[in-house]
């Protein structure tokens, strides 16, 4: 079984700051959880926007299932990640105007006609997320927690092949980060699709494959340049 | 497409407030001028078409302005005086139709017109319930008399002297309503119509009382000297004239004195308008005007003063509309986060500006249809409504 | 400022909807038959001789005078739909003060000689209140007894009629020429009577007879009579006492008296004679006004002819 996911020679910086990420190489296989760690500013959530094509690195390409997101045009990008890619963030990004289930079906109202929405299923993930009575409700009258559950299942509803969490845990409290991350490796676990989750709690590493740290790469880019 | 106006109006809905805040601005900005022309334009009209409607108006010299108003809307103080026999004189010339008012007199705040029958042919003006007015003492309300006071056909109506110290002898008078017009829009909804004569007997010119060659007035009479009766003030003046006590009703001295405040001349044709003209041109006492050239003098006023009052309403817009960009522009900013987060999930760059662009017709959509009902209702209602406030503010 | 609120709110005039521009007096207009109302039996005499069928009179059904008439609601309301209202003047309708009536539409038929109008001696002057002292005064109201005012009344009456449908001038005209002819006939017979009886003191029942005294010459006393009702014996003292002097053979009464009135004046000598003023209609439905003119005439000229006969 071949790599899902590859980088190679990726190099990327902003163009109005010092800030560079250079990776030599990345290869991640399919369904494998990845946890990637570092200190802030290391350029964790910058990788995961590189991979999600949410971002274009300077030179290198990133492969994702044999397709390179750095050759696609831009509209293509864009429907590849709304098909293959589930995006969790820190700030959970909810539409305040919007409902659980709307919030939900995002996705679907950016990208579908309305006929084809996929209520059933959005209301399917809600109810395994605890969110069977909050369909109606809004965001601002949810818990962290809940809000973090709905927006995981907005990044599942497309039921991605590659799942992005951006520290889907650092809002939360003890009891609810067991929660989402059981919801997140669950679903990778039984949908065989990739987890990248950039965290800094030590106490989850343990239900990873693989840790990428990114005091190693800044180590290894250091050594480089020398 | 029709994601962007879900999420469009998903957001408009949520921020509800802040939405009819906008719309109500908006609905402002096309109303206060629009609304103000409409409103400027009826008045106009309605001013217009009630002069133009009154050939002729003859009154005592004084100013030409509030002999009008006065004469057409029942408005303005009331004018000096004319006499009765000033209006047989131009009555005599036979040159057109005349008809007296007498506008002297109020009962709770509406005017009181002592005339003739002529008047509600002349007005057009029809019965909603009762009769026309018969005996002395009767009145007719207009429709928003009616509807303000509730009086109906069978209740009595107080008169309220000219002055307080109208030493001439005004005494109130009780007056029966008889009769209800129909609504006509015009100034004679809010008056209360008495014949002529009734108003002279609010004047004190004519008076019931006891007859005094009875036996039993023997208690008011002071001096008998032959014919001659002087009898004492406790002769009973009549506050109310009842069918009992009618026929002791009569007026005093030569009726040529009795006052009226304008009389309304309908000439048979245009060269008996331009000899009567003629005729008061230069006249001491008396001024006969052609209403619907002094109100289109007035509207001349209007007119130049509507040109300020729209210049700062056009301010006032101007303001209205940068403050709305900037509710607009702000909310954006507030939203950047949200907007960004839609284009990370996936959305295109256009899918987002659609639904921005989305909000903003449909806000300005809902502003101009508000703007615009606004103006038709003003269209409508928008006089009387004002009226009715300025009314009761005064 | 008064005076720019009341601007302010004659600009603000309710203009709501488009007033009703037909009213029920212009569809009054456009009806073709005229009514005329009138206030006594000569008046419509007269408007029937010069319209005949051109219009349809007005007549409020009166018991005894119309002098003492006064209408009710219904009856002024008929007066105001008329499309011509045909007055006697002379205070005759003194009910005229506190109604109100369509002035343009009114024809005071006496106006011409109001100059002439015989005011009684019996009015009341008083004083009280601010304006002082004033006068209730009566004015004699039976001018049509005067034949030629009866003519000038008449001719008011036909050029009001005229004014009202002057499509039938002609007409008028014609036929007020013909009662005028009838009118002046009447006249002149009064004219030869009032002279040969210049001279014979005459007794006269009620004041109604001042204009007919003073056209044709004819003197004497006014009581205040009524046919119908038997004098007490005051008034038979005080006629005796007056008839002393006066010694009047004749007695002009304005109805036939009771019997007994007759014979008790028989006894002192006094003959009847009915001058029947024809203000009203009531019982006498056989003859029009120009037929009892006629018969009061015939009435008339039997006295100081033949005692026995007049009045019958």
């Amino acid at each position: 079984m071949g790599d899902y996911l590859s980088i190679k020679d990726l190099e990327f910086s902003y163009p109005d700051n010092q800030f560079q990420l250079s990776i030599k190489t990345l290869q991640v296989r399919r369904g494998e959880r990845i946890a990637v760690v570092g200190p802030s500013g290391s350029g964790k959530t910058t990788l995961l926007n590189l991979i999600a094509g949410i971002v274009l690195p300077d030179v290198g390409t990133v492969t994702i299932g044999g397709k390179s997101v750095v050759a696609m045009p831009e509209s293509q990008r864009r429907q590849f990640r709304i098909r293959n890619i589930g995006l969790v963030f820190q700030n959970f990004e909810l539409i305040e105007y919007l409902t659980v289930l709307e919030n939900i079906l995002l996705v679907d109202y950016i990208e579908k006609p309305v006929a084809v929405m996929r209520v059933e299923r959005a209301k399917v993930l809600a109810e395994k997320a605890g969110l069977s009575g909050n369909f109606y409700r809004y965001p601002h009258q949810l818990s962290q927690g809940e809000k973090q559950r709905v927006a995981i299942c907005r990044a599942l509803l497309t039921e991605p092949s590659l799942l992005l969490a951006d520290e889907p845990t650092g809002n939360l409290d003890v009891n609810n980060k067991e929660n989402v991350m059981s919801i997140l490796l669950d679903y990778a676990a039984s949908n065989d699709s990739t987890l990248i989750t950039v965290t800094h709690d030590q106490n989850l590493l343990h239900l990873f494959d693989r840790i990428i740290d990114f005091n190693e790469l800044i180590a290894a880019m250091e050594a480089g340049e020398r | 497409m029709k994601g962007v106006w879900h999420l469009a109006w998903r957001y408009l809905c949520f921020h509800k407030y802040k939405t009819l805040v906008l719309v109500a601005s908006i609905g402002l900005i096309v109303f206060i001028p629009t609304g103000l022309n409409v409103l400027v334009k009826k008045g106009s009209e309605q001013l217009t078409a009630r002069a133009e409607q009154t050939p002729l108006m003859l009154g005592r010299v004084g100013s030409p302005l509030e002999l009008v108003l006065n004469g057409l809307y029942f408005q303005s103080d009331t004018p000096p005086p004319l006499n009765f026999g000033d209006y047989l004189a131009i009555k005599d010339m036979d040159m057109g139709q005349v008809i007296p008012l007498h506008t002297g007199f109020r009962s709770r705040g509406f005017p009181i017109i002592g005339t003739r029958l002529s008047y509600f042919s002349f007005r057009h003006l029809a019965l909603q319930e009762g009769r026309w007015l018969g005996f002395l003492g009767e009145a007719v309300i207009g429709a928003s008399v009616a509807k303000e006071t509730g009086l109906q056909v069978g209740d009595t109506i107080i008169s309220a002297p000219e002055t307080a110290f109208n030493l001439a002898g005004a005494y109130p008078l009780k007056m029966t309503i008889v009769g209800v017009i129909g609504k006509t829009s015009t100034p004679d909804d809010d008056a209360i119509i008495v014949d002529l004569k009734t108003s002279w007997v609010m004047e004190g010119l004519g008076h019931g009382h006891t007859d005094l060659s009875k036996d039993d007035a023997s208690g008011f009479i002071l001096n008998q000297n032959g014919k001659s009766i002087i009898a004492n003030a406790a002769v009973n003046q009549f506050q109310e004239i009842t069918p009992e006590n009618i026929r002791s009703f009569h007026f005093h001295g030569n009726n040529g004195t009795y006052p009226l405040h304008a009389v309304i001349v309908i000439p048979k044709d245009q060269k008996h308008s331009a000899l009567l003209q003629g005729r008061y041109q230069s006249h001491a006492a008396l001024q006969l005007q052609n209403p619907s050239s002094i109100i289109g003098k007035l509207l001349e006023t209007v007119f130049s003063v509507r040109q300020y009052v729209l210049i700062g309403a056009f301010l006032m817009v101007l303001s209205a509309g940068a403050m709305s960009v900037l509710v607009f522009m702000l909310s954006q900013q507030l939203r950047a986060h949200e907007l960004v987060a839609m284009k990370k999930i996936g959305a295109a760059k256009s899918f987002v500006v659609g639904m921005v662009t989305c909000e903003i017709v449909m806000v300005l959509v809902s502003g101009v249809l508000l703007g615009m009902i606004l103006t038709l209702l003003s269209e409508k209602y928008g006089l009387v409504f004002l009226q009715s406030i300025i009314v009761s503010g005064v | 400022m008064k005076r720019y609120i009341a601007v302010l709110l004659v600009f603000l005039m309710g203009a709501c909807s488009e007033v009703e521009q037909e009213t029920s007096s212009e569809k009054a207009n456009t009806d073709t038959s005229v009514f005329v109302a009138v206030t006594n039996y000569p008046l419509q005499y007269f408007v029937t001789r010069i319209a005949g069928d051109s219009v349809i009179t007005y007549f409020p059904e009166i018991e005894g005078d119309p002098v003492f008439w006064k209408p009710s609601s219904k009856e002024l309301q008929a007066f105001q739909q008329a499309g011509l209202i045909v007055l006697n003047g002379a205070s005759y309708e003194s009910w005229l003060p506190y109604v109100t009536l369509p002035e343009d539409k009114m024809v005071n038929t006496s106006y011409s000689f109001s100059n002439q109008l015989i005011r009684e001696d019996q009015a009341l002057v008083h004083k009280h209140g601010p304006e002082g002292e004033h006068e209730h005064g009566v004015t004699a109201f039976t001018t049509w007894l005067d034949l030629q005012q009866a003519i000038q009344q008449a001719a008011a009456v036909k050029d009001a009629l005229i004014k009202v449908l002057p499509d039938k001038a002609g007409l008028f005209d014609k036929n007020f020429t013909t009662l005028q002819k009838e009118l002046l006939s009447l006249d002149q017979r009064l004219r030869s009577i009032g002279d040969r009886l210049q001279h014979t003191p005459l007794l006269f029942s009620h004041p109604v007879y001042q204009y007919f005294q003073r056209r044709y010459g004819f003197s004497g006393h006014v009581l205040h009579w009524e046919p119908d009702i038997m004098p007490d014996e005051g008034q038979w003292q005080e006629l005796t006492q007056l008839n002393g002097e006066l010694k009047a053979q004749w007695m002009i009464w304005e109805d036939q008296p009771l019997t007994d009135i007759t014979r008790r004046l028989e006894t002192l000598n006094i003959h009847t004679v009915v001058f029947n003023p024809a203000s009203n209609r009531n019982g006498n439905e056989k003859q029009d006004f120009i037929a009892v003119m006629n018969t009061n005439v015939a009435n008339l000229s039997a006295i100081g002819r033949n005692n026995l006969e007049a009045g019958k």
